[in-house]
């Protein structure tokens, strides 16, 4: 019989990785923040509550082994430019204007304050409630929004968006 | 950001969202009406949503390196194979009822294994004259009847006044539906046992007797050892789901 907390915890793991790059922009942190995600919640999945969301629950360890990983100085000067990073910056199968669009769209997002973009990711990528990510990154719900709205006035500005 | 109906971006963006309720959405709504630079605020919220939403419709893939390491990880996990969406019971019922038997019965056991086929428990199959395992207490057809209908974790009381805790179900290599559990007769043995559900008769396959007639208190962890590794060898699964032990209850039909 399969693990189905391991099978949930596979299939989240491209929404992880996705979070890590927005917090860490950096391909093989992001890829170390996700491993010490997934050893964190192994340890941890009895205190998972299955009413909740698991991805909630995931992303919030993430954000805290991000935490972590900058209290301990260990990523300072690490974050490299978007276009170094092929992962976010769209893969080469999209085609025409909307691939144009999401090239766009994903190079404005990069360049947030980081506070605005993991906003943009947990709220606008992983589809997840105001309050919900309010309580992933432990900052009141007033804040995300506003952090919200001022990210895509701006997203809408630099692609063009009315 | 304010405009002049001093709705706030955030308001704007909340009800773009859908995240407002409807009598704050109405007022929204209201300003709208008569102000096109909220309008236009409205739009351009919902089309970077519905931007964002595309560009985050292709998740970058997981590097191979990462898939191995966390694959890796997986494969040593150690953990308890349980759903996170679902209750625990059964494997935890079957577990936490072992380690509680022993305490209250006596150090006599019997342990029968391997039993003929045929032997069935109650009325219900060709064990009518010689009860199964020459255990009288399990010929009680009450016990094929709540075998056949309650949960596991649950227990029955009889009208003999024995208890009948189900511990857990499982499946056997030929997706026969299995079921441990535990007999307490009011004067007499107490019996863990395993019955499979065939030819519409339960029919033991294992049973642990310890009678309270003795003075001893206790009860060889060594027996309990017995029957888990009789389980662990006898090519059944993990104890089902509460969903799957469900659907297989249901399909036993009314044979009791």
């Amino acid at each position: 019989m399969p693990d189905c907390f391991h099978t949930a915890l596979t299939e989240k793991l491209p929404n992880l990785r996705r979070f890590a790059l927005s917090l860490c922009r950096t391909a093989h942190v992001a890829d170390d923040l996700v491993q010490i995600t997934v050893e964190r919640a192994l340890v941890a999945r009895n205190s998972y509550d299955p009413a909740s969301r698991i991805e909630s629950w995931l992303f919030r360890i993430l954000k805290n082994a991000w935490i972590d990983m900058t209290r301990k100085q260990k990523v300072r000067g690490q974050e490299l430019d978007i276009h170094d990073e092929p992962d976010l910056a769209g893969q080469d199968n999209h085609k025409g204007d909307t691939r144009l669009m999401v090239a766009n769209v994903l190079e404005a997002v990069e360049k947030l304050p980081l506070e605005q973009r993991e906003v943009v990711v947990l709220v606008c990528f992983e589809e997840l409630s105001y309050a919900e990510a309010a309580d992933i990154l432990e900052i009141p719900k007033g804040t995300i929004m506003s952090r919200l709205s001022r990210a895509r006035t701006a997203i809408a500005a630099k692609t063009g968006i009315k | 950001m304010m405009d002049e109906t001093n709705m706030t971006d955030e308001i704007i963006m909340a009800y773009a969202d859908g995240q407002l309720s409807d009598a704050d959405a109405r007022k929204v709504e209201i300003a709208a009406e008569a102000d096109e630079t909220i309008r236009q605020k409205i739009r351009m919220f919902k089309e970077t949503a519905s931007q964002l939403k595309t560009a985050a419709a292709e998740l970058p893939p997981i590097p191979d390196a990462l898939a191995e390491r966390i694959s890796s990880m997986l494969g040593t996990d150690g953990a308890e194979p349980e759903a996170p969406g679902q209750d625990n019971v059964v494997r935890f019922a079957r577990r936490n009822w072992i380690r509680q038997w022993p305490t209250a019965i006596a150090a006599s056991i019997t342990l029968v294994a391997g039993l003929a086929a045929g032997m069935a428990i109650g009325p219900f199959g060709g064990s009518k004259i010689n009860p199964p395992f020459g255990i009288t207490a399990l010929a009680d057809p009450e016990i094929a009847v709540a075998l056949s209908s309650i949960e596991s974790g649950s227990s029955a009381v009889l009208g003999s006044g024995a208890t009948l805790n189900v511990i857990a179900s499982f499946v056997d290599a030929d997706n026969t539906l299995c079921r441990e559990f535990d007999y307490e007769a009011v004067n007499g043995p107490s019996i863990v046992s395993v019955a499979c559900h065939v030819g519409d008769a339960w029919h033991p396959k294992i049973a642990i007797a310890a009678n309270t007639e003795q003075s001893a208190n206790f009860a060889p962890a060594s027996s309990l050892e017995a029957l888990e590794t009789w389980l662990a060898t006898s090519g059944f699964g993990d104890p089902l789901e509460p969903e799957e032990e469900k659907q297989q209850l249901g399909g036993l039909g009314t044979d009791a």
